[in-house]
């Protein structure tokens, strides 16, 4: 090996500052550096920043770059997140369910859901094989309080503040070498075979790479501006196009607990996530803007958290669902808003992020032809983004709204996406199981489920191979939103044995309500949560 | 209607399995848990050889209900650490283990990176396992029993085949499945290819909603089934039989068990030692078009010893290929009447296994199979490739050409499309865990495999069985990637190091584990033997 590679980041995000941090992580070592990176942000550009949730992926970015969760929480306004619970997905009538994150599965052979497809479901699935559900409603975190036994090893995420994550993870990248200039670039210098040469500054700098991350969000300035990389839509099938957000600040209003879990409500013509920060609760009402004017989607988010918005500001932030055909192309791999965005219902905000900085590690181009491993990259990034893209759809495909135009047109056929179809219709013969999920191909489905044939540039199908979300996170909205509801009275008849909490998870339960603190009382303890006045 | 009735066609363990594991998974997992037969075939099985279960064997028996104590003592088990790859690379005497037990470091596992950067003075398989040294030094992966089991270890066994079969049909027919009388004479087929009957050679009448077909290579109910067609894939892998012998420990007894499975690569095909407590069965597994059965079963007896001359053999058919659809219709083929895959890597065990486990999954709970049929059908098709593949592996990398079958077996048209894409991908960037999501690589064309029926896509390889680790093993114990280390790192390396925690695992392992067969004497039941051979490994 000669010469150190270069990395040249524009953009300072979460996911430039994530992509900065783990590279540098993984790539180099302190006694043995071979990979020079550079940060470049603008002074000009604000940064989008709303409460962020998180999935569990994120434990494995913040153990690799070395970081402690305990000053993580602290840097980041962070708190615990064991689920997300959805409201009013299926009838509109104070219907809910849980999507937790851990589950307890039996060996050798897991019968807790067939079980419970058995039962008469008195009681909601989730609840009879997670802890979770119960935690969340009794707003009881993962951990008891310092010094004291573990209950059980929960399976948990986080609800970040995404600019201080941003800021937290600069600090430490920076302190490890990482360079890092506050300017703004002005143009982009291409190399005579088609790669980017070097960017220009407006304070004089030229920086040089080997590779160019573009993290500049939806303005996508490397991969669309200078080397024109296909935006593929996707809003056939999520009809999502913006969000309005307001946030409370606890000194406002601190209703008296922090809950341990997101919630995502349906409302009129999409979604509001509700958030809980160390300081401050954030709300963002997901919406489609050919159902609701900005005021009306202000008013209905307003209208949903009642008297304490108000002196708070309102903002709007547009979206666009789909993803870059290649986020890869020639030397420069976009990252974040400018590779690719999906509403935020199960949190994959911050996901693809951390996806794509955690393939880029692994397909890092030491040497010779980058060709390859872009080809492998974009086809895993691929096949992940339709992956989660038939998730989040799943919630659409199983709702039985039907109060308004906006939820009578997501119950039109075209609005669900073949491959989730072909799913559903294989489950209705057979209940899912694991086997389902190592190459999610289904009887009726076409060779390419897509519209436009195949993935670009690669005209094959995507895969789905669960590797974000497999069988425990398809059952729980499944089985959350009633999926089968109507074979299993024609299986198993009428008169159903009534359904049971599984002995371990009522044992945790126990447990957890009796020794284990409140989350915001453990967050104030641990962390340093300031102690608020309930209103 | 749920299917009430299943029959199953077969007398061997793959048949007894399927209605033990049936039986015991069904309970719970469908409607109503159906009414098992078992009629068993005129055909008298072949003696039933010893042979190296994959590490799938472990959830069946779980499932079943048959603890680790009872099966070593009822089948003459024995543990399985790794398998001994012997004279795989050149011939020279060369070799490489490939463990089970191989837990990598957290969060980032930079084992094979590390080791690639080293001068590979030691092997890749002891930097991240302690069982090559483990077997080296013959030890069982358990202590004697009391000690706490602070070294984990990860193992298969070795059982003889036809007591595990006997022990599955005690269990099985004790649980409630029925255990006809009479033999299997002939079926009855409707024009849509249904099974519809079966009848006994007593003249009985037997009629079932599934069958199951475990009849071995008769295939007595799949090849009936005239639109069921099998796949050869004997293109990519040459061996197609299997000369065995058994070695009784009465005869001859080496002196020591091996806890691992042997695979020496000979003259036209490689050969498996597995030891059981009671005997050694060695199979050579060759290409018939490149050595005669005589001459195959000389070569045998000369690569074992003076002690083997007065010994019997017999010959198995092995041709590499799959029934297109393992389930048509109302019938399911199980084990070698669905597909044949030489036994390296345990490879005909995983299938045996998964084909079982696969059809517990998508039991029919309607009487509409056919969307079962199509996923189960998928995945033994993806399963049967991804073994391909990783059996393929072994030939690809090897750098024998001192005999007709080494220098054929090497042709590039013996190595698949989708292999040759692996290993070219793999010489821009060493494999990583993201290779094996999709196995789809730059440059593989469209159905590496040729055309699948019902116009599937191709296979897909998700490492179910053999991911990464699996791959490195194999591809580091064959010095792949050792010029282009040289090129990427320079000649003058810094020496290979063992990670601490496995070190400390060998350090403490000789004090904690016994020797192989010392445990089995004590818990298993293994007889004592005098040392006829040297005792060596």
């Amino acid at each position: 090996m000669t010469r150190n590679k270069r990395v040249v980041i524009l953009g300072g995000g979460s996911a430039g500052w994530m992509a900065a941090a783990y590279l540098d992580a993984v790539l180099n070592s302190p006694d043995r550096r071979v990979v020079d990176i550079t940060l470049v942000e603008s002074p000009d550009v604000p940064r989008i920043g709303v409460g962020e949730a998180t999935i569990p992926s994120i434990h494995h970015i913040l153990s690799v770059i070395g970081i402690d969760e305990v000053d993580f929480l602290r840097r980041v306004d962070g708190t615990f997140k064991h689920a997300i619970k959805y409201i009013d997905w299926l009838d509109g009538n104070g219907d809910s369910y849980y999507h937790a994150f851990g589950r307890r599965r039996m060996q050798p052979v897991d019968y807790s859901t067939s079980d419970w497809l058995k039962s008469d479901r008195s009681i909601p699935f989730s609840e009879t094989i997670s802890a979770q559900p119960a935690l969340c409603e009794a707003c009881i975190g993962p951990y008891p309080m310092p010094g004291e036994p573990k209950v059980a090893q929960f399976t948990y995420a986080f609800h970040i503040n995404a600019l201080g994550f941003a800021d937290y993870l600069c600090e430490i990248a920076t302190a490890r070498g990482v360079n890092h200039h506050v300017d703004h670039m002005t143009d982009v210098e291409m190399a005579d075979n088609g790669d980017i040469a070097a960017i220009n500054t407006r304070g004089g700098l030229r920086l040089e790479g080997d590779l160019f991350v573009d993290c500049t969000g939806f303005a996508a300035l490397l991969i669309e501006k200078q080397l024109g990389a296909e935006w593929v839509d996707c809003s056939q099938w999520l009809l999502n196009n913006r969000a309005a957000t307001i946030q409370v600040p606890y000194d406002v209003n601190y209703p008296g607990y922090v809950r341990p879990n997101t919630l995502a409500t349906a409302k009129s013509a999409g979604w509001i996530w509700e958030i809980p920060l160390q300081h401050r609760r954030a709300w963002g009402y997901v919406h489609s803007d050919a159902y609701l004017s900005e005021d009306e989607a202000e008013r209905e988010l307003r209208e949903f958290i009642g008297p304490i918005a108000e002196g708070q500001a309102a903002r709007f932030v547009p979206f666009k669902v789909g993803y870059r055909a290649k986020s890869w192309v020639r030397n420069c791999i976009a990252i974040g808003l400018s590779a690719g965005f999906i509403e935020p219902l199960e949190s994959t905000g911050l996901y693809l992020s951390d996806l794509a900085t955690v393939m880029l590690a692994e397909h890092f181009p030491w040497h010779g032809d980058m060709a390859p491993l872009a080809y492998r990259y974009n086809r895993i990034i691929a096949d992940r983004f339709h992956e989660i893209l038939d998730f989040i759809n799943l919630h659409y495909c199983l709702t039985r709204r039907k109060d308004n135009e906006y939820w009578r047109e997501i119950g039109r056929p075209e609005r669900m996406h073949d491959r989730v179809r072909a799913k559903l219709e294989f489950w209705r013969s057979k209940p899912p199981s694991p086997l389902d999920f190592e190459d999610a191909f289904f009887p009726g489905e076409p060779r390419d489920p897509l519209p436009s044939g195949g993935l670009p540039g690669d005209h094959r199908a995507p895969v789905d191979t669960a590797g974000v979300f497999g069988l425990s996170s398809y059952e729980a909205i499944l089985y959350g939103m009633d999926f089968l509801g109507d074979e299993c009275r024609r299986w198993y008849g009428d008169g159903r044995a009534p359904a049971q909490v599984l002995p371990p998870i009522a044992q945790r339960v126990h447990m957890a309500m009796q020794h284990m603190p409140k989350h915001d009382v453990w967050l104030q303890q641990v962390c340093g949560m300031p102690v608020y006045p309930v209103s | 209607m749920i299917p009430k009735r299943v029959i199953i066609v077969g007398a061997g363990r793959t048949a007894w399995m399927a209605a033990a594991y049936l039986r015991s998974a069904l309970g719970r997992a469908v409607p109503a848990s159906p009414d098992i037969t078992v009629i068993e075939p005129s055909v008298e099985p072949l003696p039933g050889p010893g042979l190296a279960a994959a590490p799938t064997l472990k959830h069946l028996l779980d499932v079943i209900g048959i603890d680790e104590i009872s099966l070593l003592n009822r089948v003459g088990g024995t543990f399985r650490q790794a398998t001994k790859y012997e004279n795989w690379l050149r011939g020279t005497g060369d070799f490489f283990y490939h463990p089970i037990d191989d837990a990598r470091a957290q969060p980032i596992d930079r084992a094979a990176l590390q080791w690639l950067m080293s001068d590979r003075s030691i092997a890749f398989a002891e930097t991240v396992s302690p069982q090559p040294v483990i077997c080296d030094l013959g030890l069982a992966p358990k202590p004697m029993g009391g000690a706490p089991t602070a070294l984990p270890l990860k193992y298969a066994y070795h059982v003889n085949d036809s007591e595990l079969a006997e022990l599955l049909r005690e269990v099985a027919t004790s649980s409630g499945v029925k255990h006809c009388q009479e033999r299997f004479a002939d079926l009855e087929i409707a024009e849509n290819g249904e099974v519809v009957a079966i009848r006994t050679e007593g003249g009985a009448r037997l009629e079932a909603d599934l069958y199951i077909d475990c009849s071995g290579s008769a295939a007595l109910l799949g090849k009936a089934q005239s639109r069921v067609e099998w796949v050869d894939c004997t293109r990519w892998l040459l061996c197609d039989r299997e000369i065995r012998m058994d070695i009784d420990y009465s005869q001859y007894y080496p002196g020591r068990v091996r806890p691992f499975t042997t695979a020496t690569a000979l003259s036209s095909g490689w050969l498996r030692d597995i030891p059981l407590q009671g005997l050694r069965t060695l199979g050579y597994v060759h290409s018939s078009r490149h050595i005669d059965e005589a001459d195959a079963s000389r070569e045998l007896r000369g690569f074992e010893g003076r002690h083997a001359s007065p010994l019997g053999t017999y010959a198995v058919q092995l041709e590499a290929g799959h029934r297109a659809t393992p389930w048509a219709r109302n019938c399911v083929s199980l084990g070698s009447s669905a597909a044949v895959i030489e036994p390296l890597a345990s490879a005909d065990q995983y299938l045996d296994d998964l084909g079982i486990i696969a059809l517990a999954e998508h039991f029919p709970v309607s009487d509409d199979f056919e969307p079962n049929e199509f996923r189960y059908n998928r995945i033994m098709t993806n399963r049967y490739y991804e073994l391909l593949d990783f059996v393929n592996l072994h030939y690809a990398l090897t750098k024998r050409s001192d005999s007709d079958f080494w220098r054929d077996a090497r042709k590039p048209e013996r190595i698949n499309d989708r292999l040759q894409a692996k290993l070219e991908f793999w010489q821009q960037k060493v494999p990583s865990k993201s290779d094996f999501v999709d196995q789809h690589l730059p440059g593989q064309p469209d159905m590496p495999f040729g055309e699948l029926p019902g116009a599937q896509p191709s296979p897909v390889d998700t490492g179910a069985i053999y991911g990464l680790e699996s791959y490195e093993a194999v591809l580091y114990g064959m010095q792949f990637l050792a010029d282009e280390c040289n090129a990427w790192f320079g000649v003058n390396r810094s020496p290979t190091r063992v990670p601490a925690y496995i070190m400390d695992d060998l350090q403490r392992a000789p004090a904690m584990l016994p020797p192989h067969d010392t445990w089995l004497r004590k818990f298993a039941g293994m007889a004592s033997y005098p040392a006829t051979g040297a005792g060596q490994l």
